[in-house]
């Protein structure tokens, strides 16, 4: 792997994959985190705890149990979905999970008690407050989906496993970086973990031009 | 229209207000006390926000905590901002009641708002802040209303202006102010006080 | 909710591309190949794949590299139709249990024991790849040698295993690590703590040659040290995959020939090459394992 072409297409399937796994992601974590913010109590506290514990959860562990779970052999595999870019998206998405839902809730919580008031007072509901809470701490969402996606971009167990390292395929800068130290291009893997560098520089420059237009 | 049962408040099961028996009816009335006294954890309880520990809280004669009741609107003592231009924050509490929000500019007007309606109003200083927390609450002319210090953070020139419109406003409805402040009572109708968690 | 609502039209609209391009990509007439790392890591494979993709456009070879352990664990558990394989005890394994269908040796080339350039277990002066293990063993017990072992169940961590048994060594103790990493990993590794190791060739010539170790090739050669690549076809196999197969094997001199000549140097060797049968050899090695 030298071509430059070969370069731009693993940077596209890098970028697409991982960011459709924040974004995945986010479509659960977001209202299930803000509602167990909207609800306090026991249980939401028991929900929280849970994904901070699993925030540290070993990728590879995550690569095999859905490994298993996707083999043609297992319980999902007449999806056939291993190695293909779907599977690693989602098997990025439940990787960062805990990440996203714990920023979110960091974020979040902050904001409990006045705001979630003011809202009940007027009569809002559930589905409301939970609205509110997401549009009031939009830029914190979006920090933590972006930090969900530089957690993805950059991890390699789960892409390795489920993905397979296919060229032209479900190859991206974590498994070519590991191939290419293992045929012994260093100079060439240290090229791809600069350019996976200046991407999350750029996008973050981004996020952070979006959030203070607003 | 809001009567207490026996009513106990605190949080973590320990109470601050102990068997209260109380009854509110139209017009203003004030709640005096100490800081830290109980008047925003009484507010809160009557506004439907703090179940009470034990007893009853009735509004029309119905329980707020397990009936479906309308409940008072609360505004609390600290500015509570949304991110959005002062328009919407006033609007705020219209929109969730799907009510016209005409009245959000109307309510501005009459506090001299309307130049700033499309500022953010997260730049506002505090004491517009708390101005424009207080208009989202007068804009949907609640039959109950409780405000919280409402003359805390307050600018000078507002406050007289606030206690004018809620005695022009408010007499054939209910309002509750929490406060300690004594300028407060000429516009009151009933004065109640908290000391060592009772009422006097 | 404009946030939320964004946020989920755009996961949607990605993921509908994503399910797009898996089932253009997935046209029926596709093979997914599992491998060792170290093979595909030569480039070998991905040679072949544009050959056989320029000889029937359409077709699709995905290559999927892995451990041979996991490979063939791959294959059994239905992931891969094509498998290519160095660890015959293991394949064996995985043939009487009924996963793979056919199989073929399509060449061979030989480990090497790389260590330090000044030797301290002076294994270059033994007659037999055993001998210079029991010398690395007597150097080790006397604090002048390491060496670090793969530990990761791959084709050449099952090789050295071998070796030590046969040997008639347990290895273990301080002169003896496990790196539980990957070839080129444990050959850093090894450079750095000055040690010895078992290297398949592939992968030994592209670090030195890129200069990142300065290890030399002190025992090579011998029927102990010879490894042996196998391809094999997966039980329930599709049709394409018996195409792939059946390309590789009326092929692979052509392409060891052209590999080589393109690599500057001899990776591997035709089964012509070898005196006697390379399959007499491989029972051998399978069976080692018992």
């Amino acid at each position: 792997m030298s071509l430059p072409g070969e370069i731009v297409e693993i940077t596209f399937r890098s970028l697409y994959v991982s960011l459709s796994a924040a974004l995945l992601a986010s479509t659960w974590s977001i209202p299930a985190t803000i509602y167990a913010v909207y609800r306090g109590g026991r249980l939401s506290r028991g929900y929280i705890s849970i994904m901070n514990t699993l925030m540290g959860f070993p990728t590879v562990l995550i690569g095999l149990l859905l490994y298993l779970l996707l083999s043609r052999s297992g319980p999902l595999g007449i999806l056939r979905l291993l190695y293909t870019p779907e599977a690693m998206i989602i098997g990025q998405a439940v990787l960062v999970t805990p990440l996203i839902s714990s920023m979110i809730y960091e974020v979040v919580s902050k904001e409990r008690g006045e705001l979630i008031e003011m809202a009940k007072t007027f009569g809002a509901g559930g589905r409301e407050v939970v609205e509110l809470l997401v549009e009031e701490n939009r830029e914190g969402i979006i920090g933590s989906i972006v930090i969900g996606f530089q957690r993805a971009v950059g991890e390699l167990g789960i892409a390795l496993m489920l993905g397979g390292n296919i060229a032209g395929y479900t190859r991206v800068f974590t498994t070519a970086i590991a191939l290419e130290i293992h045929r012994g291009r260093f100079d060439l893997a240290i090229s791809l973990g600069l350019i996976l560098l200046l991407i999350d520089l750029v996008l973050v420059a981004i996020i952070r031009l979006l959030g203070w237009r607003r | 229209m809001i009567r207490l049962v026996r009513v106990s408040l605190g949080y973590n099961g320990r109470p601050i207000l102990r068997e209260i028996d109380l009854e509110i009816g139209r017009g203003i009335t004030l709640v005096m006390g100490e800081n830290g006294s109980g008047k925003t954890t009484l507010c809160k309880a009557l506004s439907g926000l703090l179940p009470p520990l034990s007893g009853r809280i009735l509004v029309r004669g119905r329980d707020i905590y397990r009936e479906d009741v309308e409940k008072p609107v609360y505004i609390h003592d600290k500015p509570v901002i949304l991110r959005r231009s002062v328009y919407e924050n006033i609007a705020y509490g219209l929109r969730i009641r799907g009510e016209s929000l005409e009245r959000a500019v109307e309510i501005a007007r009459i506090f001299g708002l309307e130049d700033i309606l499309e500022e953010p109003a997260e730049n506002l200083s505090a004491g517009y802040q708390k101005l424009v927390s207080i208009l989202r609450g007068l804009a949907v002319e609640p039959e109950i209303l409780v405000l919280d210090e409402p003359l805390n953070h307050l600018d000078r020139r507002y406050r007289e202006k606030l206690l004018n419109h809620l005695r022009e406003n408010y007499r054939e409805k209910t309002l509750i102010i929490a406060s300690h402040r004594e300028e407060i009572r000429r516009i009151a109708d009933t004065t109640l006080e908290i000391i060592d968690g009772k009422i006097k | 909710m404009p946030l939320y609502r964004w946020i989920l039209v755009i996961a949607a609209a990605l993921l509908l591309v994503a399910s797009i391009y898996t089932w253009i990509y997935r046209p029926g007439s596709e093979v997914v190949v599992v491998t060792t790392t170290s093979l595909y890591a030569t480039g070998f494979l991905d040679m072949a794949r544009e050959g056989y993709e320029s000889l029937y456009p359409g077709s699709i070879v995905k290559i999927v590299s892995l451990g041979s352990g996991a490979a063939l664990e791959a294959a059994a558990r239905g992931d891969g139709e094509v498998v290519f394989a160095h660890a015959p005890s293991l394949e064996k394994e995985y043939i009487e249990k009924g996963v793979l269908r056919e199989g073929r040796i399509i060449m061979y080339n030989y480990f090497v024991i790389v260590g330090p350039p000044d030797d301290p277990a002076n294994i270059s002066s033994a007659e037999t790849p055993i001998e210079a293990f029991r010398r690395i063993y007597q150097a080790g017990l006397e604090g002048r040698a390491i060496f670090i072992s793969r530990g990761d169940n791959s084709g050449t961590h099952v090789k050295e295993l071998e070796l030590w048994r046969l040997a008639g060594i347990e290895p273990s103790g301080d002169w003896y690590i496990e790196s539980g990493s990957g070839m080129g990993q444990t050959l850093l590794i090894t450079d750095e703590m000055g040690g010895y190791t078992l290297s398949d060739i592939g992968t030994y010539v592209i670090y030195r040659k890129e200069g990142r170790i300065a290890l030399e090739k002190l025992y090579e050669g011998g029927t102990e040290l010879i490894n042996i690549y196998s391809i094999y076809l997966v039980e329930g196999a599709g049709d394409e995959a018996r195409r792939f197969y059946n390309y590789i094997v009326e092929n692979i001199d052509i392409l060891i020939e052209t590999f080589n000549s393109e690599a500057g140097s001899k990776i591997f060797y035709k089964t012509s090459e070898y005196t006697g049968s390379l399959r007499d050899t491989w029972e051998e090695l399978a069976g080692d394992r018992g």
